[in-house]
């Protein structure tokens, strides 16, 4: 919901103001989250430009606030050569504002492809609902090696449908612990 | 808004305010779009760099420039580092190919002088906000 008493809003009532405020939003602000991702990357600017099929100097250009005119071509080359996804579309005034007020600049880095893969996958794996001790617990008599993964996991006593645990779990894990950490996932 | 830096602005004997009287001055489409737009950016941002931001040097050395382009119009906010994450604006201008006023480093360079012998102030500049 808007701030009606905000000192942008009261900006915004002037339809020219407001057509350049989303104007800067895109001109002034993206170019700070292009050296950003570059950055996180450990890029040069050579590197980037050649990774987006661009000249180094159009990418200096781009990195500089209301330097260039980003068009959506040049913003889905940048895209792709940070595997990330692009997102145009319309809204409301008060989601722009919040979005452009809430952002943290210097976390303006998002992850490639790649690591948000693996992140939702580990994150699967701890999702995994937990059991109760009880019915784990009784003479289950697994033995874990200590650093070992969870994948390496077997346990003597139990149908192996109960204990099948894909990702890393490094550690010590005895018996007890084990069967109280609830990580299991029914086959 | 979480800030990480906070603005001030030159305030003549005579109360004038430098920055909010400058933006007033300003067309009321992009050029104060882009200015509202580009200091509640570096607010939260922890460290400011190139190419936004560049010290000068010569007789100005000690001043900075926080840089921005509207269209193709260069602006420039100088000022210096007050104390930690604190930049006090001297003075707002363009540079296309020379400043404009043109007598913007020079100016700079008095307002300093002014606060360092307490023959001016300056107070907090109200960034443009939504929230």
């Amino acid at each position: 919901m808007m701030n009606i008493n905000s000192s942008l809003v009261g900006e915004l009532r002037e339809k020219e103001y407001r057509d350049a405020y989303v104007e800067s939003q895109i001109r002034m602000t993206l170019p700070l989250q292009v050296r950003e991702l570059r950055k996180r990357r450990e890029w040069t600017q050579p590197e980037l430009a050649e990774r987006a099929g661009m000249g180094q100097p159009r990418i200096s250009e781009l990195e500089k606030p209301g330097e260039r005119r980003l068009t959506i071509e040049t913003l889905l080359r940048l895209a792709s050569a940070f595997d990330v996804a692009l997102q145009v579309r319309f809204v409301p005034y008060g989601d722009l504002i919040d979005w452009s007020e809430g952002v943290e600049i210097d976390n303006f880095d998002v992850r490639p492809f790649e690591v948000e893969i693996a992140e939702a996958e580990r994150a699967a794996v701890m999702a995994i609902p937990r059991i109760p001790p009880r019915s784990v617990a009784a003479g289950a008599g697994a033995s874990l090696a200590a650093g070992g993964t969870a994948t390496q996991i077997r346990s003597a006593n139990m149908p192996s449908s109960v204990i099948e645990v894909t990702g890393e779990l490094n550690g010590n894990y005895s018996n007890s612990a084990f069967a109280g950490s609830g990580i299991r996932r029914n086959g | 808004m979480i800030t990480k830096w906070r603005l001030y602005q030159y305030v003549s004997p005579n109360g004038r305010k430098a920055i909010a009287d400058w933006r007033r001055g300003l067309p009321v489409g992009a050029p104060r779009a882009y200015l509202d737009t580009f200091l509640r950016d570096m607010v939260k941002r922890d460290a400011w760099d190139s190419p936004d931001f560049e010290p000068l040097y010569g007789e100005q050395r000690g001043l900075t420039e926080l840089r921005w382009k509207c269209g193709k119009l260069p602006h420039r906010l100088i000022g210096y580092v007050l104390a930690e994450h604190q930049y006090l604006i001297l003075i707002g201008c363009t540079h296309r190919e020379s400043y404009d006023p043109q007598n913007a480093l020079e100016t700079a360079l008095v307002r300093r002088r002014q606060i360092q012998n307490n023959e001016a102030s300056y107070d907090e500049y109200q960034l443009i906000v939504g929230r």
